[in-house]
């Protein structure tokens, strides 16, 4: 399989109309499972922009690459396994895949914040969180014993955590797995960066507790001026927090567009099935599965990856070749090559 | 406490107490709850203590012989009695303690400098490297303790150190194992790649997260190691390879009143004893600390 679907460059009218770069740029990405055997492309060409102050939801199924995305961006992918082959990315102009390891270990936590998807794993059991805390702040700031403590406290009481004096002094075991997250939150958010990647944020909490925390980044985002990515399989947790939307399928964005564009106009197949799939209150529908499953990694389609399973395939356009992303305005993309000639349903209101 | 404080952002006014202090305290409220395992430290620190302080305990020195007083019973000259020269028993017991609890601590100290950092190192590193120095372990491993350390004592001549490092030596591929599976298994956890991505450096990695997750473990094995360098220590003195006369370590007291058995029956029965509470004692106490240390952690 060739490494080289995507040719379709992001037009320069579109660069400098920003006049400073944006947050994060993601250009061409190609990430590879390797071992004994020839790398295996898992994400492909992966073209991503985040806007300052933007929040990004990067939607997809399991296996669809969006958190080997979030942590090459980090890059913390296991060199040993998986590896970026490919592709530049880029925070506010500077190329992070060509930083040395220490210069990333600065960017790490004060530039890059990172939510994890499961608080019960992420937190180390044998330390309080007040030393996890602070152990971090005193990493990148210079900061006495008593100020990163003090500064500890104040970071739980901004998550929401209420006695923030006493918990700090507790350990992970101690506290529920909604506070867990919080303190994760805190962590990440311990040296302000200004990108903040959250990694199904929410996948492991209970539904209130999810709308909660989700609530927290939006609003920690806003406050502090991150620019946030949140990856989730979860079209709702798209419509309460993102600004804009990108959606990954088998290791490809298939379709990038303003959370309204999306949920209203969807210009991919794969994304009005994610619609039609949702639960609606009060509509007397029944809610539509998408028949099959995402080819695996190493068996992606010549051609359109999602045409196997899609209402709108014809033969030969959607099988025979590759199929590039199409930019369509700024910041919205779609890679389908029946796009101009289908009507395809959004959300009804 | 119930009182919240709404002002998180104020200024701290309780006693910012350091949070590995804390759960040093814990740590140690919990243990001293264990009656059966304060009372074995206890016992153990007092022998300890006479051990290292017993020239100032007004004893006889433990190798000027009285040759006219050999062989006595207990008596209020001679607490423990005397042995066939004439020496008192009591301050030869306490010298051949020092010198076998040195004994173990020397073995003790080799395998986990052998041991821990390489095993914490390939641990982390896998690879091939990690498969090579792991099988070169557990070949030292199928070494038995005494049978190497007989051999260097016939290369290097009867020596107590060099034995006790052989010993050591064969030892180190427990603590090597036991810092290996600690330092995977947490490498693996998602916490580490967590505090990576707030840009921790690696080796600060291990050693808080790492070295934090598998202290209980070590804990426990550096007291069943010490243990068993007593035990190893007093067989090799037994058979004449470790300690040289005049000097006494447990062992040889032993030899040297077995062939007094009928005539002298507390000799071979004192250093005995010790030895026994010794090693009992300590075993007692890493089993507690094993307990109260990992009941902390399960989450």
């Amino acid at each position: 399989m060739e490494l080289t679907p995507v040719q379709v460059k992001v037009p320069s009218a579109i660069v400098t109309a920003h006049a400073r770069p944006p947050a994060l740029q993601v250009d061409g990405l190609v990430i590879g499972l390797v071992g004994r055997r020839a790398p295996m492309p898992v994400v492909t060409g992966l073209d991503l922009t985040l806007a300052r102050q933007e929040v990004l939801g990067l939607v997809g199924e399991s296996g669809s690459g969006k958190t080997l995305t979030s942590l090459a961006i980090a890059r913390l992918l296991d060199g040993r396994s998986v590896q970026v082959l490919a592709g530049t990315v880029t925070l506010f102009g500077r190329d992070l895949l060509t930083l040395s390891e220490a210069q990333m270990r600065s960017v790490r936590g004060k530039e890059i914040g990172m939510i994890f998807q499961d608080p019960m794993t992420s937190l180390d059991p044998a330390f309080t969180i007040g030393y996890q805390l602070t152990s971090v702040l005193r990493r990148h700031f210079d900061l006495s014993r008593q100020a990163a403590r003090r500064r500890a406290v104040e970071l739980l009481g901004m998550v929401g955590i209420g006695d923030p004096r006493r918990r700090v002094d507790q350990y992970p075991h101690q506290i529920s797995g909604g506070m867990r997250q919080r303190v994760m939150i805190a962590l990440a958010i311990s040296c302000e960066p200004k990108v903040l990647i959250a990694d199904e944020p929410t996948t492991a909490l209970d539904a209130t507790t999810q709308a909660q925390i989700l609530e927290l980044i939006k609003d920690l985002a806003q406050t502090l001026h991150m620019s946030t990515i949140i990856t989730t399989h979860d079209l709702g947790v798209v419509a309460e927090v993102c600004d804009t939307v990108a959606v990954m399928y088998a290791g490809q964005i298939v379709e990038q567009a303003t959370t309204e564009q999306l949920f209203y106009h969807p210009q991919h197949p794969y994304t009005e099935r994610l619609l039609l799939a949702l639960p609606r209150v009060g509509v007397e529908q029944e809610m539509l599965g998408i028949p099959g499953a995402p080819p695996r990694a190493g068996q992606f389609p010549e051609g359109c990856r999602f045409a196997p399973r899609c209402g709108h395939a014809v033969e030969p356009d959607c099988v025979a070749h590759v199929v590039p992303l199409e930019h369509l305005a700024p910041g919205r993309t779609a890679r389908c090559v029946r796009r101009p000639e289908l009507t395809l349903r959004g959300v009804r209101t | 406490m119930t009182l919240t404080y709404p002002d998180a952002a104020g200024p701290s006014v309780l006693p910012a107490a350091e949070p590995s202090e804390a759960r040093r305290v814990a740590t140690l409220r919990a243990f001293l709850h264990r009656r059966l395992a304060t009372t074995a430290l206890v016992v153990f620190l007092l022998i300890v203590l006479a051990a290292l302080f017993a020239p100032l305990l007004g004893l006889p020195a433990p190798n000027v012989q009285e040759l006219a007083a050999r062989l006595q019973g207990p008596s209020w000259k001679h607490l423990l009695g005397t042995d066939e020269l004439g020496r008192d028993q009591l301050a030869r017991i306490l010298a051949a303690t020092r010198i076998s609890l040195w004994a173990a601590c020397q073995a003790t100290l080799v395998g986990v400098v052998l041991g821990v950092p390489l095993g914490l190192a390939m641990g982390l590193v896998g690879g091939r490297l990690d498969s090579i120095i792991s099988r070169a372990f557990d070949t030292l491993q199928s070494i038995p303790p005494l049978i190497l350390a007989i051999a260097i004592v016939a290369i290097v001549g009867r020596s107590l150190t060099p034995a006790m490092i052989a010993i050591g030596i064969v030892f180190s591929p427990t603590f090597y194992r036991i810092s290996r599976a600690a330092a995977a298994t947490v490498a693996g956890e998602t916490y580490i790649e967590a505090s990576r991505s707030m840009g921790q450096r690696t080796h600060k990695i291990v050693l808080t997260h790492v070295l934090g997750n598998v202290s209980s473990a070590l804990i426990v094995q550096v007291s069943i190691t010490l243990a068993f360098g007593i035990l190893a220590e007093a067989a090799l003195s037994y058979l004449g390879l470790g300690v040289q006369p005049p000097s006494a370590s447990l062992g040889s007291m032993l030899t040297s009143a077995a062939n007094l058995l009928n005539a002298a029956p507390q000799l071979v029965i004192e250093p005995g004893v010790v030895i026994i509470v010794l090693a009992l004692c300590i075993s007692l106490v890493g089993d507690a600390l094993r307990d109260v240390t990992s009941g902390e952690q399960v989450g």
